[in-house]
């Protein structure tokens, strides 16, 4: 019987959206490998550089964060330029988690905390919602873990005993994408409607891809997928909306959802730029 | 006449005095005070009632764990019996504080054991507290009755196991809306087959799947069970063969409720809710359909609190639904219901007192517009009773909201929250402040009020000269300089807890409330404008005073990022983590 799985349900605090910081800078940088020239879009980059590496060396990723024009500001008029770095209003130092109140048409002013609802309730829309979960519930569910250690928790384990899909209600939103892995001429498809955190779904594709593991008791499915955490010799990555190829796990699962057209498991010595994301992994609290 | 005079009396002791007032007397009518505000009361009269007081107190309740050592409790109160502990700030709901900020009940927990071994019960709101410490618990507390965990973290179902396989005498378990490591439903089938006591078994927030026949063998045998509330694993046809097993439940919370079933077995669910006479609250309907609804009918009538919170119905349903439920005080909702679902319940709901409704999408702008300001006018105009609402909605209106506090003066608790920070009036592009000056001048009993939308200092200066009774102060995005923040501290005399963020607050501000801090329990400021030196001008100032500082990664030294003030006997902590600074 699988409650939570113990593997991880990313509690890996997105380079993204981290703890404090809801309101910085946009930057994305992808490519694809497969093609012959790189496709690369630079943003102004805080922190954390975004050296991107011509095409040989692979690529690295990071997910998109939200914008400074996410935030407009208020009391003045002035409308904030989404390349502005420093969104420093003179009252505040340390503004960048302060989030001016914003006009009416705003997709997604995702402040941390705001609307005040509780991570218990959001996770359970999470699960019930029609459309894909947006960025911030599994943002919350992570950060409201109670310890941080690197053995994961689910925050949600409604997913069944075998991983596979669970039946549905009448809210039944399945979305199938398809799966391509190096080295194996047929893809398959996947629902990605039917888990709701990346160890789930990396466990399925395993499962799909090289068969099903000897032992699946609770016990076995602690360890965290070895998709996931880069001890595999592949690495699990996907084509978003706009046609990037992102590494799996950065973003929050409802972000994923939301952007993700089709998965491929690619060979870990094609995906370079997984070390940072683990180590920052493993820096978080 | 004479006995008070003895008492104050600066010669009496207690061997001299011959109070014509026996101490049973004191002591039987003390027994019947229940209330921990007029029992402190009590104990501040003179000596003797303080002690009478203090030995006959069975229940204490701590609204800040920090306020107090368990130490002091114990030495003060020597007979407990029952504990209430609330530990991190509110905000830590919403994300807004670290983990392993602390609150940790383990060493409460030691403390009891010695001074409390007959403790009964625990009931825990936002602290910290783990397997080990369960299991502590359950094994050194024989007479362990009851526990209750609300926003709790720190542990798993192990927990739960060890809870369920050693408390030989536990009534209730009431796991709610806890950051649970859930790690299996195995902790269910721990209670032993000789264990009858249960009379609350609440793990409607877990997850994973329990075993559904040692669930059915426990309400079996747990004859005086009277609230039951099971989790999504629990399928209609479950829910059916328990509700058969206990008829008796006065309060409920189904599991999945949609699931294909034959006419036979609607019927006899039907005829299982028919059955349940005592049925007084209802939740849960995870997924509910309009297919299934009907089956609930019979029981509506009896329904006081229906919440429907986690069923996203559609106005039509619920409108159906609501029509059977005549008698309803509390009633909970997901904005998927709309205006028009809230139309319904305004007329078919004349005697409801709480209104809660829940965005379904709190983060996406585009999908379904949820509520606006006619729907809360128009449950305003249908329940005139109504005193306590917590509102999310996209838009609003100044004159709304006066329209709303007309036809309900008796607010108590106003909880607004416009979910975009900082949006004005929709129709007049004004601020909203004409909306909380008309909440806090008609409604005079108003103890709780949240804020939202675009607010200037004026919504402020409202609060402090009309809110006399407000105990209970949430702003985020809202003000324009110091002086809001100053009017509230210095015009609302019962304010206890006042919890600011993202506001443009500074220390002016902040060291106005010097002198009214020790009569709350807490300040929480966070993403204003206070600097570590005036925090620390606080704390040196008033000693009596917690002043805890937790710092953003990349801001400058001298902001001081999320603040915390609270009044304690029991000085500083000493568990803050390293992101927490004391000053």
């Amino acid at each position: 019987m699988e409650g939570g799985s113990g593997g991880a349900c990313t509690s890996w605090s997105m380079s993204t959206v981290s703890k404090e910081d809801n309101l910085v800078l946009s930057i994305e940088v992808s490519s694809y490998p497969d093609e012959a020239g790189l496709e690369l879009g630079l943003g102004l980059s805080l922190g954390g550089g975004g050296g991107v590496k011509p095409q040989e060396q692979g690529w690295g990723q990071y997910g998109r964060i939200l914008t400074a024009k996410d935030f407009p500001s208020t009391v003045s008029s002035s409308s904030s330029s989404s390349s502005s770095l420093s969104r420093a209003n003179r009252t505040t130092a340390g503004i960048k988690r302060r989030a001016d109140s914003v006009a009416a048409s705003n997709s997604g002013s995702q402040v941390v905390g705001w609307p005040p609802i509780r991570a218990y309730r959001m996770n359970s829309l999470a699960n019930q919602s029609k459309s894909p979960v947006t960025e911030d519930m599994n943002s919350i569910v992570e950060k409201n873990k109670s310890t941080n250690t690197m053995a994961e928790k689910t925050y949600e384990g409604s997913n069944s005993t075998n991983g596979y899909a669970k039946k549905k209600g009448p809210l039944n939103t399945s979305f199938f994408v398809k799966v391509n892995m190096d080295g194996i001429p047929i893809g398959r498809k996947v629902d990605l409607s039917a888990h709701s955190c990346y160890e789930t779904l990396a466990k399925t594709l395993e499962e799909m891809f090289q068969g099903p593991t000897t032992n699946i008791n609770a016990v076995e499915s602690t360890r965290p997928s070895r998709l996931l955490d880069g001890s595999s010799e592949f690495v699990l990555t996907y084509e978003d909306k706009e046609g990037d190829w992102m590494l799996v796990g950065d973003v929050p699962w409802g972000m994923f959802l939301g952007s993700a057209r089709r998965l491929r498991i690619m060979r870990t010595s094609d995906a370079n730029g997984l070390a940072p994301r683990i180590q920052e992994r493993n820096g978080r609290q | 006449m004479d006995s008070k005079k003895q008492k104050d009396s600066p010669q009496s002791n207690e061997s001299t005095r011959t109070s014509p007032f026996p101490d049973e007397a004191l002591d039987r009518v003390l027994g019947l005070v229940k209330s921990h505000k007029d029992r402190s009361s009590v104990s501040l009269v003179c000596k003797d009632w303080y002690n009478a007081e203090r030995w006959s107190r069975t229940h204490v309740f701590i609204g800040n764990c920090y306020s107090v050592s368990p130490e002091i409790v114990a030495r003060r109160f020597p007979n407990i019996r029952s504990v209430t502990l609330k530990g991190k700030p509110r905000f830590s709901d919403f994300n807004l504080v670290p983990l392993n900020w602390g609150a940790d009940i383990h060493h409460w927990l030691v403390v009891f054991a010695s001074k409390y071994p007959f403790l009964e019960e625990l009931r825990l709101k936002r602290m910290t507290i783990s397997d080990e410490s369960l299991e502590f618990l359950a094994t050194t507390f024989t007479n362990f009755k009851a526990l209750s965990l609300l926003s709790c973290d720190g542990f798993s179902t192990d927990g739960l196991a060890a809870i369920a396989t050693h408390c030989k005498n536990l009534t209730e378990l009431d796991i709610q809306e806890n950051g649970i490591d859930d790690l299996g439903g195995g902790w269910l089938s721990c209670f032993p087959e000789n264990f009858t006591s249960l009379e609350v078994l609440n793990f409607a927030n877990l997850n994973s799947d329990v075993s559904f026949d040692a669930l059915e063998r426990l309400v079996n045998r747990c004859r005086s069970l009277k609230v039951l509330k099971v989790n999504k694993s629990i399928t209609l046809e479950n829910l059916q063969r328990l509700l058969e097993r206990a008829p008796q439940l006065i309060e409920l919370c189904t599991g999945s409720f949609n699931q294909d079933l034959t006419p036979r077995q609607y019927a006899e669910l039907e005829s299982a809710f028919n059955n349940c006479k005592n049925l007084n609250i209802l939740a849960g309907l995870w997924e509910a359909t309009s297919l299934y609804l009907p089956v609930l009918y019979p029981v509506c009538t009896n329904l006081t609190f229906l919440n429907l919170s986690y069923a996203a119905l559609q106005s039509g349903e619920l409108a159906k639904l609501i029509a059977h439920c005549s008698n309803l005080r509390r009633l909970w909702v997901l904005d998927t219901v709309e205006d028009k679902g809230l139309e319904a319940v305004g007329s078919s709901c004349p005697l409801l007192e709480e209104l809660r409704v829940f965005p379904a999408e709190p983060f996406e702008q585009d999908v379904a517009p949820g509520v606006t300001e006619r729907g809360f006018v128009a449950v305003s105009y249908g329940c005139p009773r109504l005193h306590y609402v917590l509102y999310f909605c996209r838009q609003m209106t100044n004159a709304a909201v006066a329209t709303i506090v007309q036809n309900c003066p008796d607010f108590t608790h106003f909880r607004l929250c416009i979910m975009n920070p900082g949006q004005p009036d929709y129709l007049t592009d004004e601020p909203m402040d004409e909306a909380f000056g008309a909440v806090v001048k008609n409604c005079a009993k108003l103890q709780r009020l949240a804020v939202s939308g675009l607010l200037t200092d004026l919504t402020f200066e409202y609060i402090g000269k009309y809110a006399k009774n407000l105990e209970t102060l949430s702003v985020a995005f809202a003000g324009r300089s110091d002086l809001g923040m100053q009017c509230v501290l210095s015009g609302c005399p019962k304010l206890r807890k006042l919890e600011i963020r993202d506001c443009p607050f500074g220390n002016e501000a902040l060291l106005s409330g010097l002198e009214k801090y020790e009569s709350m329990r807490s300040l929480w400021m966070s993403a204003c404008n206070v600097t570590m030196n005036a925090c620390r001008r606080l704390a040196k100032q008033m000693p009596r005073l917690n002043v805890e500082v937790m710092k953003d990664e990349e801001s400058d030294d001298s902001q001081a990022d999320k603040v915390y003030v609270y009044r304690s006997v029991a000085g500083p902590r000493r568990d803050a983590p390293p992101f927490v600074m004391t000053l």
